[in-house]
């Protein structure tokens, strides 16, 4: 395929540069990357050779101001200023474009909707938000809420990360103060899709500093898009992680920029950035073990150096201190195991100064050693101090939750309430594609790249890579936690291929092609790398992944082909993320949207039409009991008392509602009154056909109230005795008597006219006998059925049971109309009490 | 644009404590009262038939209410079917006003009419009642003859119930009358005729009697707790925005039990909801209003359609308004998230744009500017315990001068900073209490608006990003390292 033939009439027009020369050009780092590209003057002399005709390809080459062969005809006439000014002027553009469309990518759900909070924690979150801006931030800093939590309350101040709050509530402060009156609920919503910009930002930078522009441009546009994150940061999606990433991939960008410059300012902003983490997410164990792990390779790698050393140190000293003044976090930094780590590698690092300073002043070889064994001997003390420490519980161990991250069952035999939650699941393999696309494809293959350069950066994404890798895979949460690493590794590996395809250079001497492998045409960014990379290069490839071939890759058909690929690709990758974000991510949740007949859309809005009723139209201090997920969503949206919550911190209360759900009436209602219930709150989709109610979420309650009595509740008895969970006529009579059965499914046949009434959820047939409560009085249903609340009766007057309550009013029934049933008559003889 | 000039009309009242009674100038030869009940509002026409007693009779007194009463909510006299001018209210406590007849001859007659809305005059009875039942409201009045400071020969009173459904009413003694006191025909009540009574009010020989109604409602009686109208001009925009927080109660007999929404969804089936229960009211807005908004404290109401009037091509001063050859106007149909049913409540807020060409005109000679700013959106039958009105004008608006159709509670003035404003705007806020379908009349406001304060704006914010950018040009070039290289 090379085209032999069309070196000579080259040759023959200018003679090539010396291989030495090229050497030398390509080791001065601040070479403009289109330096080959003329001088003024040779400016218009792009000569075409002769098209070669061997091997069948058509492969015109031109040549340059400088004679180099390239495959296709360059602009010229371009002074380096013009050129860079143009780039760094594109760059821009490009990125506030990114920037744009990773804004309005997340809105599909206030278009579609309208600008609503989404889904339960985020309600918590802006609930939060409103006391911070309506009672200011010492109020907010103190506040205790008496609703949540009925009867104990919850400390909000120091359970909570008041980072989220916080940020909002200086942009909505700076926006007042600017005479822009914007309501907050607007602040919150918008806030997870502002920050996406900045995170697209900030990934740029920070892959800029792994490979070049180019790259980091690619990996703005990934992250800007990539439904990995975006599945966290839609607009209303009011959540920690909403901006968590962004801190994230800024103090990350600012570590490598602290360590590469080992200035102690870039350091100073790495432990803000920190700060700021630790103040908004709980995720910020991963910096807090990242940064040391990183520093602890490069040390085993013995790339100590002063510029690590002040990066790490200011890092950690200032970054410690601004995380313990975060009230929910305090004194974790010193007393937990997952903040060892840290704590242990900057002692490490303070042994090696002190001995490499050591080293430097003493000679003697055996003094050395000494030293290194002095280092070793006060590693494996301190870390037996940390054992000791540790089983003497003055350091915590490690929470729970960390132990489910390595041992995935443990969750479920220990904590069924985070096992409960779908998104603390193991991941399933097609989402890590549904999330990613090709991304992780090229994942990889960025990876990769990273291996062949490994500077201290490129280590820092490797390490990266695999933590997050294992933990993304352990649960499907921790998704958003790898979406940024895979975006870089992507888009590094995107760029190395563009760049490889794109790149005019043609070698100009085929014959050359067994020489030295810096002779191949190398851009200006590789062209510092290799210089960097020079002297230590192990081995290099031949054939495709050396980027050296037989020429036929340097014809304009095959750079075509591949480079057609991959916008193939990234057209696609738009597509599915797109297609992702608007079908999968971006339903508020609360409101729920159907199709019409006629194609128009249908909105279910059950969830606030309930909510609303009970905040216009019950007491103010009126106790709403529901499972915990709703709890967030009735302090917020209904302003009520609730007895748990999403902030699932006690969970024997959580237990005693489950209980409460689960018993039948006799049991429960001790348990209503004792907790001043007056409502309770059912969400039922067997109308509707919405999978997320209660019914089947209901094994969950009983497993839960098992775990704290496992006497009165057993799952067993809630299956029938082939094992199915069924509603019909097969529910074991443990499950029709319990209040959430009796709940759900209050009245729900008599809407059938005498047809079968058909549970849309769970495709089963409701029996038609009639449902009795006793102690409840259903008090409000939505429109479809979703939301159904029950009012708590208060014990009777006369002190008689409720059941003959039920039975005397049935009795008077009986009485007038002859329709009652004749078992409501039989009732009547029961139970008449004596009067 | 000239202002009707009974707007200015001064509101003062003149005497407090007991009104001596007038001087006895006229003598009615007829008085015919309507009162037409409906939920929430009572509407009362009267036409008195004067005649004076003596040349230059002097101010004609006429009592709006009885003693001890409430001042009607709304009230209009006119004399011989013209608006009248001059009418000022002489005392609080037996609400009467003075009206100038103009210079009548003995036994020269006049013919005057009021009209009357009052407020809340029925409430439910019996007080709640199940979802199915149909709802009763009693109306009450302390005075049977009507009210007045002079004789009158005969008079009658008509009470029209909105339905002939009418469970019990009260008695009326013979005093004055020969034969029957109270015939019932369909759904009217007629009570009289009276012949020859006295004066009731002042030291008087008539014992006014309290009569009562009971009477079926077909109607959801509706009521606005409160009303918060803000009215926001931009010259810039040519846009005025109406928002109104509302406050809406269902203020009919209160639910007894629970709501079963299997009852309310079978009767919707079997088309006969319950009349007590209220799923949507309607709006009218102006025919130029375009995008409304419907929203509440958790979010967007979903449950709202709006078709946009239309007015003639040559009215239409933005894109944004439809055409036709017709005016029509803009409805908003309302469906509250869920059904209303007796005491329950419901607050809400709805708003919309308008052209502000509709709404504001020029003086050509002073360059003052008129605007009209209607006090509330009307509805049937509606109450509005609270409202109030807030007018924002335009950043740099001066000589700001209220005037208001009818006497208000209060009118304040404060400084309102919205939207990058520098100085804030003038607003002007009018409040008050019991106002009703008849008060949705406009408020004008006149005010200066040179055009230094329309460039006022884009001046302060065109300096201040440049001033940033010179900023930013500055701080590039200052070396911060402490490193001397």
């Amino acid at each position: 395929m090379a085209p032999k033939t069309a070196k000579s009439p080259a040759k023959s027009a200018r003679p090539p540069p010396s291989s030495s020369q090229q050497s030398f050009d390509n080791s001065i780092p601040t070479t403009p990357e289109l330096e080959t590209v003329s001088p003024p003057n040779g400016a218009t002399t792009t000569t075409i050779s002769s098209p070669s005709s061997s091997g069948g390809g058509i492969f015109p080459t031109f040549l340059d101001g400088k004679g180099k062969r390239i495959a296709y005809p360059l602009p010229s006439g371009l002074s380096p200023t013009a050129i860079n000014n143009t780039e760094s002027l594109l760059r821009f553009v490009i990125l506030a474009l990114i920037c744009g469309a990773a804004i309005g990518s997340r809105l599909f759900a206030v278009i579609r909707f309208e600008s609503v909070i989404h889904e339960f924690d985020p309600w918590f979150n802006f609930r939060a938000s409103k006391v911070l801006v309506n009672d200011g931030f010492y109020e907010f800093w103190n506040w205790f809420d008496p609703s949540a939590w009925y009867p104990l309350g919850r400390t909000v101040g120091t359970t909570l990360y008041p980072g989220l709050m916080v940020t909002s509530g200086l942009i909505w402060h700076a926006l007042r103060a600017i005479n822009m009156p914007v309501d907050i609920r607007n602040v919150c919503v918008m806030l997870a899709p502002g920050f996406a910009g900045l995170t697209a930002w900030s990934t740029y930078l920070f892959t800029a500093e792994m490979s070049t522009p180019s790259a980091g441009l690619l990996a703005a546009a990934f992250i800007g898009i990539a439904p990995g994150y975006i599945s966290r940061s839609v607009a209303g999606s009011y959540d920690n992680e909403a901006i968590a990433i962004f801190i994230l991939m800024a103090s990350f960008y600012s570590w490598i920029k602290a360590l590469k410059t080992g200035s102690s300012l870039w350091g100073m902003v790495t432990a803000l950035f920190y700060a700021w983490m630790v103040a908004a997410w709980g995720g910020y164990v991963f910096i807090t073990n990242m940064i040391p792990l990183h520093a602890f390779v490069l040390i085993l790698m013995g790339r100590f150096n002063n510029r690590l050393y002040t990066a790490y140190s200011s890092w950690y000293a200032i970054g410690t201190i601004a995380s313990m003044q975060v009230p929910f976090v305090e004194f974790l930094p010193i007393r937990t195991s997952e903040h060892m780590a840290a704590l242990g590698v900057f002692g490490l690092l303070q042994l090696i100064a002190f001995v490499e300073t050591v080293r430097r002043l003493v000679p003697g070889k055996q003094f050395q050693l000494l030293l290194r064994a002095f280092v070793v001997a006060v590693f494996v003390v301190s870390f037996a101090a940390l054992v000791v420490l540790t089983f003497s519980g003055w350091i915590a161990p490690f929470a729970g939750r960390f132990y489910s991250l390595w041992d995935t069952g443990y969750a479920k035999v220990h904590m069924p309430i985070i096992a409960s939650v779908s998104e603390h699941q193991p991941t399933a393999w097609p989402s890590f594609y549904f999330d990613l696309e090709m991304l992780i494809f090229f994942f990889p293959a960025g990876v990769y790249w990273c291996f062949r350069e490994l500077r201290d950066e490129q280590v820092f994404i490797i390490i990266y890579a695999v933590l997050s890798a294992y933990f993304a895979g352990v649960m499907v949460r921790l998704m958003l936690v790898i979406t940024p690493v895979v975006c870089v590794c992507a888009a590094i590996a995107f760029s190395k291929l563009l760049e490889a395809y794109i790149d005019p250079s043609v070698p100009s001497d085929p014959a050359e092609e067994t020489g030295a492998a810096e002779d191949q045409p190398i851009s200006k960014s590789k062209a510092k790398k290799m210089a960097a990379t020079q002297q230590s290069k192990p081995f290099s490839f031949t054939g495709l992944l050396g980027g050296k071939s037989t020429s036929g890759i340097f014809a304009l058909d095959t750079r075509f082909a591949v480079i057609t690929t991959l916008i193939l690709f990234l057209f696609v990758f738009v597509h599915h993320c797109t297609w992702v974000t608007s079908s999968a991510y971006s339903s508020p949740s609360v409101v729920l949207a159907s199709r019409n007949q006629d194609g128009s859309q249908n909105i279910i809005d059950d969830f606030r039409e309930a909510y609303y009723w009970i905040r216009q139209n019950t007491p103010k201090d009126a106790v709403v009991m529901s499972w915990w997920d709703y709890g967030y969503q009735i302090a917020g949206m209904a302003d009520r008392p609730t007895l748990v919550d999403n902030n699932t911190w006690n969970n024997t209360h959580i237990a005693t509602v489950g209980k409460a759900m689960s018993s039948s009436e006799d049991v429960a209602y001790p348990i209503l009154r004792k907790h001043d219930v007056d409502y309770v709150l059912v969400i039922f989709g067997g109308l509707l056909g919405y999978s997320g109610d209660d019914i089947n979420k209901f094994l969950w309650m009983v497993r839960i109230a098992q775990g704290e009595w496992p006497d009165e509740v057993q799952e067993v008895n809630y299956f029938t005795q082939r094992g199915e969970y069924a509603v019909d006529e097969r529910a074991t009579p443990t499950m029709k008597n319990s209040l959430m059965y009796k709940m759900s499914y209050y009245r729900f046949p008599e809407l059938f006219g005498g047809h079968p009434a058909q549970d849309r959820v769970r495709g089963q047939t409701i029996p038609q006998t009639p449902i009795v409560l006793d102690t409840l009085e259903e008090a409000f249903t939505s429109e479809n059925w979703i939301v159904r609340l029950y009012k708590v009766k208060k014990e009777d007057v006369i002190g008689r049971d409720h059941k003959a309550v039920t039975a005397w009013n049935g009795g008077k029934k009986l009485g007038k109309s002859a329709s009652a049933s004749s078992s409501a008559g039989a009732g009547v003889k029961r139970g008449r009490p004596s009067m | 644009m000239l202002l009707p000039t009974f707007l200015l009309l001064p509101f003062l009242p003149l005497g407090l404590g007991a009104l001596s009674p007038p001087p006895q100038t006229y003598i009615n030869t007829a008085i015919a009262r309507t009162v037409e009940l409906g939920g929430a509002t009572t509407h009362i026409t009267t036409q008195y038939n004067i005649k004076a007693t003596s040349d230059g009779p002097g101010e004609y007194h006429l009592a709006l209410a009885g003693e001890g009463d409430e001042e009607p909510a709304w009230w209009e006299v006119a004399v011989g079917g013209k608006p009248v001018e001059g009418v000022t209210i002489l005392d609080d406590r037996s609400p009467t006003v003075s009206v100038p007849l103009g210079d009548l001859k003995k036994d020269e007659t006049v013919t005057l009419s009021l009209t009357q809305v009052l407020a809340h005059a029925s409430s439910p009875l019996p007080a709640a009642i199940e979802q199915r039942e149909s709802q009763y409201l009693v109306w009450k009045t302390n005075s049977t003859y009507v009210d007045n400071w002079y004789p009158t020969d005969v008079e009658r009173v008509k009470i029209r119930a909105p339905h002939p459904s009418i469970l019990s009413y009260g008695s009326v003694p013979s005093t004055y009358t020969r034969d029957s006191t109270v015939t019932k025909s369909g759904a009217t009540l007629t009570l009289g005729p009276f012949h020859s009574v006295p004066p009731t009010l002042g030291k008087t020989e008539v014992k006014q009697q309290p009569f009562s109604l009971h009477y079926e409602v077909k109607e959801p009686v509706i009521g606005y707790k409160t009303l918060k109208r803000s009215a926001e001009v931009s010259h810039w925009g040519a846009n005025l925005n109406i928002q109104d927080d509302i406050a809406l109660v269902n203020n009919g007999a209160k639910l007894k039990g629970h709501f079963s929404r299997l009852a309310h969804q079978q009767s919707k089936y079997h088309a006969s909801v319950p009349a007590q229960i209220l799923s949507d009211f309607t709006l009218r807005l102006p025919p130029t209003a375009h995008s409304t908004y419907y929203y509440d404290t958790i979010g967007n109401v979903s449950t709202s359609h709006f078709r946009q009037g239309t007015t003639p091509a040559q009215n239409a001063k933005s894109s944004r308004v439809r055409t036709s050859p017709r005016t029509v106007e803009g409805t908003l149909e309302l469906r509250p998230r869920y059904p209303l049913l007796g005491g329950w409540n419901y607050t809400f807020t709805v708003g919309w744009d308008m052209p502000l060409g509709d709404v504001l005109k020029s003086e050509v000679e002073t360059g003052k500017k008129v605007l009209a700013v209607p006090f509330l959106t009307g509805m049937k039958d509606l109450v509005v315990d609270d409202a109030e009105l807030k007018i924002i004008l335009p950043e740099g608006a001066t000589d700001v001068q209220v005037f208001t159709p009818f006497p208000v509670d209060s009118i304040s003035h404060s400084t309102h900073k919205t939207y990058l404003d520098t100085t804030g705007r003038y607003a002007v806020t009018i409040k008050k209490a019991h106002i009703t379908e008849n008060h949705a009349q406009n408020v004008y406001v006149t005010y200066h608006y040179p055009l230094s304060a329309q460039l006022q704006k884009p001046i302060t914010v065109a300096s201040v990003v440049g001033g940033l950018f010179l900023l930013g040009m500055g701080l590039r070039r200052v070396n911060y390292s402490i490193d001397k290289k």
